[in-house]
C-alpha cells in the first residue's frame, strides 16, 4: 500500500480566527487600497501628548524613574530641558551618576528626538529638580508601512508551496 | 539670614529661568546653598555686598572644593552643575553650590565710647544679592543699582545717634542732612573698614573722619560728597549725629545718602 502524501499545513486564512493579520484579499488580480489615516480622531495611537516632567532628587533605593513606555507601535518623542540639569535619559535603568556618560545629557533649551518603538522605555535620572519639556508624537505613516509589509508577508508566506 | 533661605527649587518649579538669593546678613559666616546648576552668575542689582565667593564641586581638587569670586564688574558664564549625589570632603556634606560673602561683616560693631544708657545706633544690615541663570548667556552685563536711603525723622535722644550704611565697594556717596528741628545738630561722617581683631576688645578697624560740621536750624543742609579718588573705599559709612552742646533734638531732621557705583 503506497504511503500518502504529506497534508499540507497552510497558515490561516487573513482575518479568520489565528491569523496575526486583518481582514485582506489575496486575489492578485485586483487592487488593494492601502490602509487610510485613522479616521476616528484622537483614538490612542494618533494622539499627541504635550506636558511637563519635573526631575527630582534621587533618593536611596529608588528605582529609576520611567519618562515614557513605548505605548504605540512607533512615537516621537520630543525632549526640552527648560533648566540647567544635568538630566539624563537613556534606554536603560543604570544612569547613575548623571554625569558618568551611562545616558545622553540634555542640552539647556534644546529639543532632542527619540523615536521609540512599542515596548522599549526610556528612562530618565537627574541630580535634582528640572524642568523637562516633553512632547510625544505619533508616526501613523510609518505603522502603516509597517503593517503593509507585515501583510504582504503572510500573503508571499501563504502562496508558497511547502517544499519536500 | 532669613529661615529658611531662599529656595533655587521653587524658582524651577515656578518656572523662572533663574534663582535669585536676595537676603540681609545676619552674620559674617552666613554661607547660602544652591541645589540647582546654573550656567552663569552674577551679582544682583540690590547687592551691598560686592564681592561673593562661589564654591562648587571639583573632582580634580582634594577636598572637592573649587572656588570664584564675582563682583559688580566680573560675574562668571559657563556651565557649573550642583553636585547633589556627591560629597564634599571631609565632611561629606552634598556637592552643592555654596555662596558667601568675601567681605568682613561685624554685626557688633560699637563706636568707640559708645555709651549704652544714653547713645543709640542703627544699623542697616547689608544685602547679598547674587544671580544664578538657568539658561545660557553668552555675556552678561552686571552691576549694582544706585541705593537711597531716606529718613525724614531720625531717632535720636538727648545724646548721639549713629547710623551705619553699607558702603562695600562703592565709589561715590552723597549724604545731605537737613535740620527742621528745634536746636542746632552736629554731625560726623567717618568710613570703617572693618578687620579681625585677636581679641573682642580691641578695636582694630580701620576708621576714617571724612566729614564734620554743624547744621544750624532751618539753615541750609549740609551736603557731604564722598569719592573713591579724594576719600577712599570702605565697608561701612558712620553717621554721628547730636544736639549741639548736648540739647535734646525735636523735630524734622530729613537725612538722604545716595551710595553708588560710578564714580563722581
Amino acid at each position: 500500500m503506497a504511503t500518502p502524501p504529506p497534508r499540507r499545513i497552510l497558515p490561516p486564512a487573513p482575518g479568520s480566527p489565528g491569523s496575526k493579520i486583518g481582514p485582506a484579499s489575496i486575489d492578485r488580480t485586483v487592487a488593494q487600497p492601502s490602509n487610510v489615516p485613522e479616521a476616528k480622531t484622537g483614538s490612542g495611537d494618533t494622539r499627541s501628548k504635550v506636558s511637563t516632567y519635573f526631575t527630582k532628587a534621587p533618593q536611596v533605593g529608588e528605582k529609576t524613574p520611567i519618562l515614557y513606555t513605548g505605548d504605540r507601535l512607533w512615537a516621537k518623542v520630543k525632549l526640552t530641558l527648560e533648566t540647567a540639569g544635568p538630566v539624563a535619559v537613556g534606554d536603560s535603568t543604570s544612569l547613575r551618576p548623571v554625569l558618568g556618560g551611562k545616558g545622553q545629557l540634555l542640552v539647556t533649551g534644546q529639543e532632542t528626538e527619540f523615536i521609540i518603538a512599542k515596548g522599549t522605555r526610556l528612562y530618565i535620572q537627574a541630580t535634582g529638580v528640572n524642568r523637562v519639556g516633553m512632547r510625544i508624537e505619533p508616526l501613523p505613516w510609518l505603522e502603516q508601512i509597517t503593517a503593509t509589509i507585515m501583510q504582504v508577508a503572510a500573503t508571499l508566506g501563504a502562496r508558497l508551496p511547502l517544499r519536500k | 539670614m532669613s529661615y529658611p533661605q531662599p529656595d533655587a527649587d521653587e524658582y524651577v518649579l515656578n518656572g523662572y529661568s533663574f534663582f535669585r538669593l536676595n537676603t540681609n546678613l545676619s552674620s559674617a559666616g552666613d554661607i547660602y546653598e544652591s541645589a540647582q546648576s546654573c550656567h552663569a552668575f552674577a551679582i544682583g542689582p540690590d547687592s551691598d555686598i560686592a564681592k561673593v565667593n562661589v564654591a562648587y564641586f571639583d573632582d580634580q581638587v582634594e577636598t572637592f572644593i573649587n572656588q570664584l569670586s564675582i563682583d559688580p564688574g566680573r560675574g562668571f558664564v559657563g556651565f557649573v552643575a550642583a553636585r547633589n549625589d556627591s560629597f564634599y570632603a571631609p565632611g561629606k556634606r552634598p556637592g552643592k553650590i555654596l555662596m558667601w560673602s568675601d567681605a568682613i561683616y561685624n554685626a557688633d560693631y560699637l563706636p568707640t565710647g559708645f555709651d549704652p544708657l544714653h547713645d543709640r545706633i542703627e544699623y542697616i544690615p547689608p544685602v547679598l544679592d547674587v544671580i544664578q541663570y538657568f539658561q545660557p548667556v553668552e555675556s552678561l552685563t552686571p552691576g549694582r543699582s544706585d541705593k537711597t536711603f531716606l529718613f525724614q525723622k531720625l531717632p535720636f535722644l538727648s545724646a548721639n545717634f549713629y547710623l551705619m550704611v553699607p558702603y562695600y565697594g562703592r565709589r561715590y556717596a552723597m549724604v545731605a542732612l537737613g535740620n527742621e528741628a528745634d536746636h542746632d545738630l552736629d554731625y560726623e561722617l567717618v568710613g570703617i573698614n572693618f578687620s579681625i581683631s585677636e581679641n573682642d576688645i580691641t578695636n582694630t578697624n580701620i576708621e576714617k573722619t571724612l566729614a564734620s560740621g554743624t547744621v544750624v536750624v532751618s539753615a541750609a543742609p549740609a551736603i557731604i560728597n564722598i569719592t573713591e579718588a579724594s576719600n577712599g573705599v570702605y565697608d561701612y559709612l558712620r553717621l554721628k549725629i547730636s544736639g549741639t552742646g548736648g540739647a535734646a533734638l525735636s523735630g524734622p531732621t530729613p537725612l538722604k545718602i545716595v551710595v553708588s557705583d560710578k564714580a563722581a
